[in-house]
């Protein structure tokens, strides 16, 4: 037994076993080299490692809401939002600078140079972005992914940015607005009175990306869906805007007018049909945003309304029984008040009837009027027909006129504001007064936006208010005298006739306070409110003038609003009726 | 030794004969769990594959949709951009049409009893909407 064990020994350690021996150790120290490297990356530093990973992959998204629509009445489109992107590099992430300008400098904004020594840059400083394009189109933005993805390049990053567009980029400019290019946020028109219906609410996206962009499938995902913002529904009828920008536009070069803006509005219902200002601008053209042109001249300009003020003075008078279309009024050719002479142009028969007062538009008689009727009453009909408050219109940049009370009026305040002088009124007033005649009586407030449609399908819808201001008798009344001013050869606003409809509507001329010089100068304003049909109107147009200069053809002033303002009112009306399917009314 | 050699083999016979009775049955089972937990293993794997391939396959479809949303979106404004007045009035013009100057009144049978017949000195081309270029 000893003896084999002593051979059993002396069998280990010959050179065979020793090789055996080396093996074995090396693959122990090799697995142990495996283990230990194990147990570091799963074990020691396990936790880091997966971190950096997932920080890796892991991006945090902000997902932008899409900005709602605004539609025209008739659901076209007036602004809107298309997907856009920006593309961006991160250069730290690059393999080679040089080959990514090369497969990006087709598609950026800078040449091939400019960005290769951008990325370049970049990378050595360690900054971490560099814009390659910015807002393009999902179509443009696949023929870049498709690009990079072909040659491999890492590191490029497709970031969503809305782009708001407006189709019709001329059509209601000042009534839709701006937004910013920055945030997307509304700065004019109903951009801004609506933008926090409009820009609804951003969500999140965290999500695993591959280094190309992609989403790893069964990787972490959070989604908080973004909440779109509402839409909104205008009154306004793209067609009849055209029309009335257009006239404005005509009537502009014509009569060299520095500016103008016209109002078209539904007398019934209250709704603004058009609303134009001269200058306009194209609202997808940045460059033609200079300052002033945003502003709704239709809302936030004052103007003294001159005699197309008579019909709130004489309405009030007639409904008051104070005097009747066939009272006599005294009509000489001039009064003194107070300190001021106020005069007719032309001769006066000594006598005038309501009605040709109306007709010929007689500052005289329109005085002798309002002497009747007293400044306190002139007063309450003026504030119920809506001068000196705001309108309560949803757009911003409203202002609310002037118009003192009367424990302020001078001597001479009635009878000024009687001519339309001595307060401040805005087109927009103005055509919410005479659509109170042509509403038989009732004061309707404008209103620019029908309904207001939320992403859950809620639908807001306007509902303006109303309030009885005179008679039905008085309005009929009224809107016959006001016919005879468009319909007879005598009446001021003949140039307003039109061939295919009848109308009312009373001329106005006013001259400009020069505040500087303090004090009235030849200037004027030019304007014309009108109604058609006359015997059931369907439209309201006011068209104001500024500054009109020159002379017709016959020799008429281009600075009286019968010469400058009826002729505007009668196409764009007739136009207007046209596009609304008014059936003409005139044999 | 011999002895105790000698002394075994009918207990060992024994042994023999039962230990290769209870082997083949052990035998039948490992082999048919190690085929099952291959085939379960290879199995995992082709669903994990399939539902990674799906999980693509839904990646890209979402992409076509937001692509063709993207693109509807498109056509809107296009044809909001169609519809634009400037734009129509723009190419009426080039096309020499215009604003029509004489508004023609035709009676439609039945409306006021008898028909009465359109203006005589008014031409059909008139009443169609159409003009000599030349007027």
């Amino acid at each position: 037994m000893g003896r084999e064990r002593d051979f059993l020994k002396r069998q280990i350690w010959n050179r065979g076993d020793l090789r055996l021996l080396v093996v074995g150790l090396t693959f122990v120290l090799a697995w142990a080299g495996i283990g230990y490297r194990l147990f570091d990356l799963q074990g020691t530093r396990a936790v880091a490692l997966a971190t950096w990973g997932f920080d890796q992959r892991i991006r945090e998204e902000p997902i932008e809401a899409s900005r709602g629509t605004i539609f025209d009445r008739d659901g076209v489109e007036l602004a809107m939002t298309i997907d856009g992107w920006n593309v961006v590099v991160d250069p730290t992430m690059l393999q080679d600078p040089r080959t990514a300008a090369a497969v990006l400098a087709p598609f950026a904004d800078s040449s091939w140079e400019e960005l290769e020594a951008t990325l370049t840059e970049g990378q050595e400083s360690g900054r971490r972005y560099a814009e390659i394009a910015m807002r393009v189109n999902t179509v443009r933005k696949d023929e870049i992914m498709k690009a990079v993805e072909d040659q491999r390049v890492v590191g490029v990053f497709y970031r969503a940015q809305p782009l708001r567009v407006y189709p019709s980029g001329h059509v209601a400019s000042q009534v839709i607005g701006l937004t910013t290019y920055e945030d997307g946020s509304g700065i004019e028109g109903l951009e801004r009175t609506f933008d926090s219906e409009l820009e609804g609410e951003a969500g999140r996206l965290i999500v695993e990306r591959d280094p190309y962009g992609h989403v790893i499938p069964q990787g972490e995902v959070l989604l908080e869906p973004a909440t779109p913002g509402s839409d909104i529904v205008t009154t306004i009828d793209r067609e009849v805007q055209f029309a009335a920008e257009q006239g404005l536009r005509k009537a502009v070069q014509t009569t060299g007018a520095v500016g103008g803006s016209i109002v078209a509005m539904d007398p019934e219902t209250g709704a603004i049909l058009a609303m134009a200002s001269w200058p306009g601008l194209d609202l997808n053209d940045r460059s033609s945003v200079t300052p002033g042109v945003l502003r709704n001249r239709a809302v936030a300009d004052i103007y003294e309304p001159g005699s197309t003020l008579k019909a709130v003075t004489i309405a009030a008078a007639i409904e008051e029984d104070v005097v009747s279309p066939n009272t006599p009024i005294d009509t000489p050719t001039s009064v003194v008040v107070g300190e001021f002479e106020y005069e007719d142009h032309g001769t006066n028969p000594g006598w005038m009837s309501v009605a040709d007062v109306v007709k010929r538009s007689s500052n005289v008689g329109s005085i002798e009027i309002q002497r009747r009727l007293g400044n306190d009453l002139h007063y309450d009909y003026l504030t119920a027909f809506g001068l000196g408050a705001p309108s309560g219109l949803d757009v911003a940049g409203e202002r609310h006129g002037e118009l003192q009370p009367t424990n302020r009026w001078t001597e001479t305040s009635g009878s000024s504001i009687a001519i339309g002088y001595a307060l401040g009124t805005t087109p927009l007033q103005m055509a919410a007064v005479y659509s109170t005649i042509a509403n038989d009586g009732v004061w309707v407030e404008p209103y620019l936006v029908a309904e207001i449609i939320r992403a859950d399908g809620t639908r807001i819808i306007t509902k303006p208010r109303q309030r009885p201001v005179l008679s039905p008798d008085t309005a009929v009344t009224m809107r016959t005298m006001l016919g005879r001013v468009v319909e007879t050869d005598e009446g001021t606003g003949r140039r307003a006739r039109m061939t295919d409809y009848t109308a009312g509507g009373k001329t106005g001329t006013s001259q400009k306070f020069d505040v500087e010089a303090q004090q009235y100068s030849d200037d004027t304003f030019a304007s014309f409110i009108g109604m058609a049909p006359l015997d059931d109107p369907q439209i309201v147009v006011v068209v104001v003038l500024d500054t009109p200069t020159g002379s017709l053809e016959d020799g008429a002033d281009l600075a009286l609003g019968g010469a400058s303002a009826a002729p505007v009112f009668a196409e764009v009306t007739q136009n207007a009726l046209h596009q609304l399917g008014v059936p003409p009314d005139r044999d | 030794m011999t002895s105790q050699v000698l002394s075994r083999p009918r207990l060992r016979s024994r042994s023999r004969a039962h230990v290769g009775a209870r082997r083949g049955p052990r035998v039948v089972p490992l082999l048919f769990f190690t085929v099952l937990a291959i085939a379960l293993f290879f199995a995992m794997i082709y669903l994990r594959i399939a539902l990674d391939r799906t999980a693509f396959e839904l990646d890209t479809l979402e992409g076509s949709i937001e692509l063709e949303e993207s693109r509807q979106l498109d056509l809107r404004l296009q044809i909001a951009t169609l519809q634009d007045p400037l734009r129509i009035s723009s190419e009426a013009q080039r096309i020499g049409l215009t604003h029509p100057e004489e508004r023609v009144a035709i009676e439609v049978t039945g409306l006021r009893g008898t028909a009465t017949p359109a203006n005589d000195d008014v031409p059909v081309a008139a009443l169609s909407g159409s003009r000599d270029p030349g007027e």
